[in-house]
């Protein structure tokens, strides 16, 4: 059986690294991402299972990027999950139309039922 | 030959006259005993209605009275003749007759003619006189009688009453001096008219009161009395007192004109000096209009037809201002607003006001009658008063010239109160041109359909239009706003007509090259009838963009601070499964510990961005309806494990309130934890419900260290902390005001009760949901 496919998108590096380690430890495929320009192509090129993304990123943001992934049906039906810092981020990306959203900060135990709900 | 004696008979018998002849009867001693008829002439019989044959022959010592026929003998014996009239009764009537009688021969001759009819007028004109002058001492008037020359020769006694003369004093022509000498002229003149034509005299004048001093109005009315040939035997007159009817017409006269001047004069001052200048001298010698502001009295006008004295009282005022601290007068009518009316200044009167000697020497010197103050007052200030003062005219105030003087004391309230209105509006007239010409924000004058009538440059910029364009009628004002504030716009206009004014609403204009700018609008109806407003218009595009950064900033602190935290997090807890694999309990300990000291810290982020929230007015609920008590349960099963502390439930309500479920957790975490955290020693907090009315109320209660009261209001402010814990506990001092705000803005009520060493109880009230709902 091959691994789920998990890709995060966040430019804290050590909020990427942990998630990374947290997910990896599961024997989850992780593409960790710490900048979002290309994510579009990257997900397209190689579709993952879920897509953790946080909301402000240097380049393309957060509820951009699900507008955009949600509105292709190459990518709509990628569950997407997007980090929220506070009540008007989850508002946020609920507009933009993500599927969930983990708020910061989180436990580990927290990140890993989020992502097997998605799986 | 001539019979002489023939001739003689004829000649008597043509006269109109009585003619008779008496002869002398003598006794021995040559005595008179009786005088006999001898002749009497036709007419004479016809007088005394007998036929002669019988009256000749007829003795006068039975048919007259005695001392008549004395008066006869008298002739015959001393041949001296008489004249007069002589009474005698003829057949039971009274009858009078003027006699001429002379010695003839030894007997007399007397010419006689009936004047019984001429007697019984002067009788009864006597006595009509005697009936008349018995009636004018019971009439209310003053009488007087005049012979028909005009000289007075009788008054009735009130007319001495009241002028405090003496017949002789008043007779002839002495009445003038009673006259007011502004009036003497005219009567004069027309009482001589009325001698001369005998038409009725009728003039009002004043008459001095005798007593008093004080001239009063009369009506003075003379009608002449002529006898039966039409001629005037005597004038009739009377002085009718009406000074009530002459002051009650001037007092009206004088309110509508000073009403008209009052109304008609934008300047009041002027006003109030043309009306005092108005009352003087009909209404009083005096009268001053004091205006008063709540501190100090100033003359606002004062009048006397002598302008010197004017002069003089305006010196007086300057050198002796009013003394609000004064018990009497104006200081008091002014400090009570109840009017005061003196009908007559006595002499204890003053001495019992004055405080000087100077002082008695001045009152004394402006000679006071009488004096009425009235206050100037509106519904809730009393803005001056009017002093009316009589002096030389003597005249006394009543009761009447009080109701006088309150009217016009009104009138002058409403022009005063009118004029402060005026100045107001131009005031603010010449506030709002200010506004307009500066150009700081936008102002417009719309019409009734909302179309702008005319609008400052600022409003013109505003919109991206020029005035020119705007005068060409090139702006197209449908354009101008956008459609999604059409509604609040059309709502906005229902308001101003409404309720006069359109609260501060914020809105966007399309401008001409199609950008939109925010703005602040303010409307306020000018007349509701034409439907014109205006409009203030205040360009917020900075202030949006400054709300924008703010909230961006609040987003953007709260992921900046949250982001390294929640790395930390991450790698504690991973570095915690590590060291748990490893089988290091010790450690594992201390990790853990790491991670509930992380969340705390995040806590306070969470708080900090609520408090900054609260200041911006942003903070926001998702309200949703559930049961309170399960949210109680849940706060404390949360709480629960992080805590030696018992946490003790008693008598949970199963209510609905509609809140943000969130927030009403964090509000109990706040509360529980704070009960915790302040009784250190204590064992257990008890949590409790209570349903009162249509309110359910949560109650934590602690045993801890309490508070002052002196604190107790103060710990739902900001940042506030009781100065002698903040040492012994940490916190930021927030938890309480997040958790009042929270509560107030869903309708509730926090509050507490604590007494220090015992412990505190926080309550907060919610509404509760109606079941029905």
């Amino acid at each position: 059986m091959t691994s789920k496919h998990v890709l995060i998108c966040e430019d804290d590096t050590g909020i990427l690294d942990v998630a990374s380690i947290v997910l990896e430890s599961k024997g989850y495929l992780v593409t960790a991402l710490a900048e979002s320009t290309d994510i579009i192509a990257i997900v397209k090129s190689n579709i993952p299972d879920v897509i953790l993304l946080d909301l402000w990123i240097a380049g393309k943001q957060g509820d951009e990027i699900t507008r955009e992934l949600k509105a292709d049906p190459v990518t709509e039906n990628i569950p997407v999950i997007i980090f929220s810092a506070n009540k008007d981020t989850e508002i946020i990306a609920r507009r933009a139309g993500a599927d969930d959203y983990l708020p910061k900060p989180f436990d580990i135990d927290e990140l890993e039922h989020i992502i097997e709900k998605y799986l | 030959m001539l019979n002489i004696e023939n001739i003689w008979t004829q000649v008597h018998d043509l006269s109109t006259d009585g003619f008779t002849l008496f002869q002398a009867n003598r006794d021995a001693s040559g005595k008179i005993i009786d005088l006999v008829r001898t002749y009497i002439n036709k007419s004479g019989a016809t007088i005394l209605g007998a036929d002669a044959k019988k009256l000749i022959g007829e003795g006068m010592a039975n048919a007259y009275p005695e001392e008549v026929f004395a008066r006869y003998k008298a002739v015959v014996e001393t041949g001296e003749p008489f004249s007069d009239e002589i009474s005698r009764e003829i057949e039971g009537t009274m009858r009078w007759f003027r006699v001429t009688a002379v010695k003839v021969e030894d007997g007399f001759g007397a010419a006689f003619i009936d004047t019984t009819h001429q007697h019984q007028l002067e009788t009864q004109l006597r006595e009509n006189e005697e009936y008349l002058r018995n009636i004018t001492e019971s009439i209310p008037q003053l009488v007087w009688i005049t012979r028909p020359d005009g000289y007075h020769e009788f008054y009735n006694q009130r007319w001495y009453e009241y002028t405090g003369t003496t017949f002789e004093q008043a007779k002839g022509e002495g009445w003038n001096h009673v006259f007011h000498p502004n009036d003497q002229k005219e009567a004069w003149k027309r009482w001589k008219h009325s001698l001369k034509t005998g038409e009725p005299y009728e003039i009002e004048y004043r008459l001095k009161n005798g007593t008093t001093g004080e001239y009063r109005w009369f009506l003075g009315r003379a009608l002449p009395i002529r006898n039966e040939k039409g001629e005037i035997i005597r004038w009739f007159g009377t002085c009718t007192d009406i000074q009530g009817q002459k002051i009650a017409t001037e007092s009206q006269r004088f309110l509508a004109e000073a009403s008209k001047i009052l109304s008609a004069s934008r300047d009041y001052r002027k006003a109030l000096q043309k009306v005092a200048q108005l009352a003087v001298p009909q209404i009083s010698d005096w009268i001053s209009i004091e205006l008063y502001d709540g501190n100090s009295v100033e003359l606002g006008a004062v009048a006397h037809v002598d302008p010197d004295k004017v002069k003089w009282a305006k010196k007086l005022r300057r050198e002796r201002p009013i003394n609000m601290n004064d018990t009497t007068g104006v200081p008091y009518v002014l400090k009570t607003g109840l009017p005061v009316l003196y009908p007559l200044i006595t002499e204890e009167v003053i001495k019992a006001a004055v405080k000087s000697e100077e002082e008695l020497r001045l009152i004394k010197e402006i000679g006071f009658t009488s004096v009425l103050i009235v206050p100037i007052k509106t519904k809730d200030r009393i803005l001056g008063a009017v002093q009316f003062v009589t002096t030389d005219s003597k005249r006394q105030f009543n009761d009447n010239d009080q109701k006088m003087a309150e009217e016009l004391a009104g009138r002058i309230a409403l022009t005063i109160q009118n004029a402060s209105y005026f100045e107001e509006i131009e005031q603010r007239e010449h506030q709002l041109q200010m506004l307009y010409e500066s150009n700081l924000i936008g102002v417009a004058y719309t019409g009734s359909n909302g179309t702008v009538i005319s609008a400052n440059d600022a409003f013109f910029s505003l919109i991206g239009y020029t005035r020119k364009e705007f005068e060409k009628n090139d702006i197209k004002w449908g354009n101008l706003i956008p459609p999604e504030y059409k509604e609040i716009e059309k709502n906005k206009i229902k308001e101003l007509m409404e309720t006069g004014k359109a609260i501060p609403f914020e809105k966007e204009y399309i401008r001409k090259d199609g950008s939109q700018v925010p703005v602040i609008v303010g409307k306020t109806l000018i007349n509701k009838r034409a439907g014109t407003s205006i409009s203030f218009i205040l360009d917020i595009t900075e202030r949006k963009k400054l709300e924008a950064r703010k909230d961006e900033f609040l987003g953007i602190a709260s992921h900046e601070l949250k982001t390294p935290l929640t790395s930390i997090k991450g790698y504690v807890q991973i570095l915690e499964r590590i060291i748990q694999e490893m089988g290091d309990d010790k450690a594992r300990t201390l990790v853990s510990k790491t991670n509930t000291y992380i969340d705390k810290l995040n806590s306070l982020i969470v708080d900090l961005l609520d408090v900054s929230k609260i200041q911006a007015g942003k903070l926001q609920f998702s309200l949703e309806k559930f049961n309170l008590a399960d949210v109680v349960k849940e706060s404390i099963h949360a709480i629960q494990p992080t805590t030696n502390h018992k946490l003790v439930l008693k008598s949970p309500i199963d209510v609905v309130v509609e809140a943000d479920k969130h927030r009403l957790d964090q509000v109990l975490a706040n509360l529980i934890t704070n009960a915790i955290k302040y009784s250190p020693v204590g064992r257990e907090v008890i949590i409790s419900m209570t349903k009162k009315g249509s309110t359910i109320q949560v109650n934590v209660q602690d045993f801890g260290i309490g508070i002052e009261k002196q604190y107790q209001r103060l710990l739902f402010q900001r940042f506030y902390r009781v100065e002698a814990s903040s040492r012994q506990f940490s916190g930021l001092g927030i938890g309480l005001y997040i958790t009042s705000e929270i509560i107030t803005r869903h309708g509730g009520r926090v509050w507490l009760e604590s007494s220090p060493g015992v412990g505190s109880t926080f309550h907060f009230s919610l509404p509760i949901v109606p079941e029905d709902n």
